[in-house]
């Protein structure tokens, strides 16, 4: 049998084989590696624009949930005062009365338009509570938690203590009290609680938020996981860049982690 | 007809991409434009030589022409390929520093009448190397294209494996033709049509795919 040393040329036609070979295995291998690496990322940005779309999906709700409510807050409050107040006046007789029965009717109009005053004050706070623009989210959140605990629904302990004075700007405020809000909201409508604990801490430049109560725990809640509730606090968290983490535990527990940066903080 | 493949079918296999390319208007690309010139004239070339070859005259010197409008045109495609200035001057350079040397293999170093293994490995070269870089560009901006839908992509990877793979071939021409056996060149000169072919057929779908990317 012949060996390659007979003839040195057969090297030749091995040698153009073999890099055709390894050439066309790598560029295979190469294009094929490259396809699918897009085709990761076009699936990844498809996962991306299903989210967002869910988002926006949840933000419209939301909005057209928020026109709802202060529409029927409208209509249900101050529409029927006004209109009680105007069926008040147009039944006073001038020719007729006393002075003591309008002395009656005055202090019966002036308690109904002061309370049309009071259910305006209310709507416009929940719109855009003062306090936050007033004296910054801690004094605001103080002020919700009491009125929370005055009202008798729930005892709500909170514990602001270890911050560090600094004040969160107007966009991160709303957000961080609307999420607080809405969560003490679903607590009191889906956890059948007796207490809520909010404790506040501030490690280097990240500002984390223990919420937690003592009702029925994970699968109450989880219910209202995927509820527009729950859709609003992540969209508010994912605008001021913050992340949450459910707790298993008694109970509900949710820890909330804001990163102070400068989008969050108030620099004025 | 012992030389169907290499003398027949694969030359006429330049029809497919050139033909189709027109068909598909590709011409209005520069890059391809300045391929379908580069598979005209080879073309051209192919029927010349088969024609000069019929008549029992030597016509290597037909091939140190197409060493040289081959080289240069391949890189005026790579010229329109890659952008800058940086890259023109570049590639003017190769293309006198590749004039030089033709010159210098057909009348110094060779004769016209013998192949000229010092300029088709050096136009080989230098056209390589503009692939790999080309290549390497790609790879970079991967995130950029799906190359499996770029017509550059199937471009230079036939002009790539073509002239790769042919490096060796191109370089020891001279002493293949002196020294080995009828069958061994029959081996040898089957292999390098056939990466001709598949360089033929990448342009295909190279033109196929720049409609897509237009």
């Amino acid at each position: 049998m012949p060996s390659m040393t007979d003839n040195p040329y057969l090297l030749i036609p091995a040698v153009m084989l073999v890099t055709f070979s390894v050439l066309s295995l790598l560029l295979f291998l190469l294009y094929r590696n490259q396809n699918q690496v897009l085709k990761v990322k076009a699936q990844m940005n498809l996962a991306q624009l299903a989210h967002q779309g869910e988002l926006l999906k949840a933000i419209i709700q939301s909005q057209d949930e928020e026109r709802s409510r202060i529409g029927r807050d409208l209509h249900d409050d101050i529409g029927t005062g006004l209109a009680t107040a105007i069926f008040k006046l147009q039944a006073l007789n001038p020719l007729t009365i006393t002075s003591d029965k309008f002395q009656s009717f005055q202090d019966d109009f002036v308690q109904q338009i002061q309370g049309v005053a009071e259910q305006v004050r209310h709507i416009s706070h929940h719109l855009a509570p003062p306090a936050l623009t007033l004296f910054g989210f801690g004094d605001a959140f103080r002020e919700l938690c009491e009125s929370m605990n005055r009202s008798g629904r729930i005892a709500v302990e909170l514990d602001m203590l270890e911050i560090e004075p600094f004040r969160l700007n107007a966009a991160a405020s709303l957000a961080l009290y609307r999420i607080l809000e809405e969560l003490i909201q679903n607590t009191i409508k889906h956890a059948q609680a007796t207490v809520i604990q909010i404790v506040f801490q501030q490690a280097a430049a990240v500002l984390r938020i223990q919420y937690a109560d003592n009702g029925r725990g994970q699968s109450a809640t989880a219910q209202v996981a995927k509820g527009l509730g729950m859709q609003n606090i992540r969209i508010r968290l994912d605008t001021i860049g913050g992340s949450y983490e459910l707790m298993a535990r008694n109970g509900y527990q949710m820890n909330i982690q804001i990163p102070l940066m400068h989008s969050t903080i108030d620099h004025g | 007809m012992k030389h169907m493949f290499t003398g027949v079918m694969v030359p006429a296999m330049t029809l497919l991409p050139l033909m189709y390319g027109l068909c598909r208007r590709c011409y209005c690309f520069a890059s391809c434009r300045t391929l379908l010139w580069y598979l005209s004239i080879a073309l051209a070339t192919n029927v010349i030589e088969r024609i000069i070859g019929a008549l029992h005259h030597n016509n290597l010197p037909l091939l140190h022409l197409y060493t040289l409008i081959e080289g240069v045109l391949l890189l005026q495609f790579y010229g329109h390929v890659l952008e800058g200035k940086i890259w023109k001057q570049r590639i003017l350079f190769f293309k006198i520093l590749l004039a030089g040397i033709c010159v210098l293999d057909a009348f110094y170093y060779h004769s016209l009448w013998t192949f000229n293994t010092y300029a088709r490995p050096a136009a080989a070269l230098m056209i390589t190397a503009l692939a790999l870089y080309v290549l390497a560009d790609q790879i970079k901006k991967q995130e950029q294209f799906s190359p499996l839908e770029q017509s550059l992509a199937w471009l230079n990877s036939g002009v790539l494996m073509y002239f790769m793979s042919s490096l060796l071939y191109f370089s020891l021409l001279n002493p293949i033709v002196r020294q080995v056996s009828d069958s061994l060149w029959f081996v040898i000169g089957h292999l390098h049509a056939f990466f001709e072919m598949v360089m033929y057929l990448l342009f295909t779908v190279g033109f196929y795919y720049a409609k897509h990317d237009r």
